[in-house]
């Protein structure tokens, strides 16, 4: 699977200053363990922004006849995170320190308004399936510099969810004055 | 898998390629259903599998009877299932679907146009909507979907269009008829469908599923498993009579044997699927092809090593999951 990023800011009037775009390099430990279980409907310990665990397990049995049989799907995680959540989808923060494969919350994360997380439908591009994910932020808080974004998705915990990160990369500094605004487009292609 | 009536009760559609009608006939409405019931409950006692209210079309039978096997099933196990074309699916059988907590698995290929040969586009509308009553409800859905030459290439956009209120889907494929697909375009078709399911989306596709799971290491059922010919473990139909057959994919209609010889394996290994690198994930497909390897074999093999090297190379699972021998001993 291949991720890039676009992030573009916007001035005050709405006209485009500048994108950067780049490779995703950086999906986390705690999103391979969510897949595995998505794939295998094992139980994983992931590990929440808050830092302490908790037992996942895609809330899905079904029976692998070819057939038929029972079967209850509901999803493994979600980045649907409406408007103003900013306890998960896409955020953004303000440290440069690389990622690792165990982190578990951005550097320093950097609250300001944004918009609902977008989910594309998949499309054909290419040769390959893709799906855009992507959220508007708009600096209502103070003058800053945005370094690094990330991505957090809610993981199914019996009858709850909790907030993981999933995703996390430190990109060239982008400066984000009050009142510009912000997008960040990650597409996933396989 | 417990199978009430599978392959041997009527059914109002006529499909151009029912391998139930193909291998069994016409089915029937006559069926005993003490001892049926007699039978199911000696089966979940012994092998604990899933019950499932199947057909030709279980939605003919009288609302008492379908009340009746579905409640026999949750009382067993705590919940139940049918498998249905879904086109008779009315407020009272929505009413027992929440009582028995039943899975409801419907049999449809596409959008209208693909959907002809099973029945008539007004028909597949009707389908359509009483799917939407059902996701409405909250009721488990899976959409069963067989591929054919005129609905492969309309599969995907299918699948991404019904994931708003679907979760679960199941592909199939066509083998007795002039509609089968050849194994490279069933390759093609699974292929784009990995794609898919890989995605961060949450829909679940078998068997693409089921491929992953099994290269993972973890037990696989039906086809890629050992499979007895005589013997079918994942497929236990239980007749009119309450007796228990094979599976109905098999070209004969044969009682179930209760011991699995494993002599279809011991052929394989050392015939038809000599030195594959895949032998022990796939074990020569359905056992209906009995001493020889599955017609889409090709299709099986390609998937596998596409899936393979996307979990090697994109996934890096050995290096997350070192301790896991089944991740460690993967097939490259």
């Amino acid at each position: 699977m291949k991720i890039t990023y676009e992030i573009c800011l916007f001035n005050p009037n709405e006209k485009l200053e500048r994108c950067i775009r780049g490779k995703v390099n950086s999906l986390l430990k705690n999103y391979y363990l969510a897949y595995y279980s998505q794939l295998t409907d094992d139980s994983v310990t992931l590990k929440r922004i808050d830092g302490s665990t908790f037992t996942h397990r895609v809330s899905y049995y079904c029976s692998k006849w070819c057939n038929a049989g029972y079967c209850v799907y509901n999803g493994s995680f979600f980045l649907d995170a409406p408007e103003e959540d900013e306890s998960y989808g896409i955020l953004i923060g303000t440290s440069d320190v690389s990622p690792t494969p165990d982190d578990y919350k951005l550097g320093s994360q950097f609250s300001c308004w944004c918009s609902a997380v977008n989910i594309s439908d998949v499309y054909e591009e290419a040769g390959s399936l893709s799906l855009d994910i992507s959220r508007l932020f708009l600096n209502d808080n103070v003058d800053t510099i945005v370094k690094e974004f990330g991505l957090v998705a809610r993981a199914k915990a019996d009858d709850t969810t909790y907030p993981v990160l999933i995703l996390r990369d430190v990109v060239s500094p982008i400066d984000f004055p009050v009142d510009y605004s912000l997008s960040i487009k990650l597409k996933f292609s396989f | 898998m417990i199978l009430i009536l599978e392959g041997a009760l009527k059914c109002d559609r006529n499909c151009k390629y029912c391998y139930q009608k193909i291998l069994h006939g016409e089915g029937t409405l006559n069926y005993n259903k003490e001892a049926i019931a007699n039978t199911v409950k000696f089966l979940y006692n012994r092998y604990k599998d899933e019950i499932v209210l199947h057909g030709g079309e279980p939605l003919l039978l009288p609302l008492q009877d379908i009340e009746y096997f579905l409640r026999l099933s949750y009382e067993l196990s705590g919940k139940s299932s049918i498998c249905t074309n879904g086109l008779l699916i009315n407020e009272d059988h929505i009413k027992l679907f929440k009582k028995y907590k039943t899975s409801v698995a419907v049999s449809i290929d596409g959008f209208p146009k693909q959907n002809i040969l099973r029945c008539t586009k007004e028909e597949t509308e009707k389908t359509l909507e009483n799917i939407s009553s059902l996701a409405s409800e909250n009721i488990p859905i899976t959409i069963m979907i067989v591929a054919h030459k005129l609905n492969y290439n309309y599969i995907f956009d299918f699948i991404i269009s019904m994931s708003k209120i679907v979760k679960h889907f199941k592909i199939n494929h066509e083998t007795l008829t002039s509609y089968s697909i050849s194994p490279t375009i069933l390759y093609l078709l699974w292929k784009k469908l990995a794609k898919l399911q890989l995605l961060p989306i949450n829909i679940n596709i078998d068997p693409i599923n089921l491929f992953i799971s099994n290269l993972l290491g973890h037990e696989a059922e039906c086809f890629n498993t050992l499979c007895d010919p005589y013997c079918t473990q994942n497929a236990k139909r239980i007749l009119p009579n309450g007796k228990v057959a094979n599976c109905s994919v098999l070209p004969i209609e044969t009682l179930y044997t209760f011991k699995p010889t494993y002599k279809r394996y011991y052929i394989l290994e050392k015939r038809d699927c000599r030195n594959c690198k895949y032998w022990n994930y796939c074990y020569g497909g359905c056992a209906a092809y009995f001493y020889h390897k599955d017609r889409y074999c090709y299709a099986f093999y390609k998937i596998y090593d596409f899936l393979a090297d996307i979990l090697h190379i994109n996934c890096q699972f050995r290096e997350v999951f070192s301790n896991e021998d089944n991740i460690r001993n993967l097939p490259f």
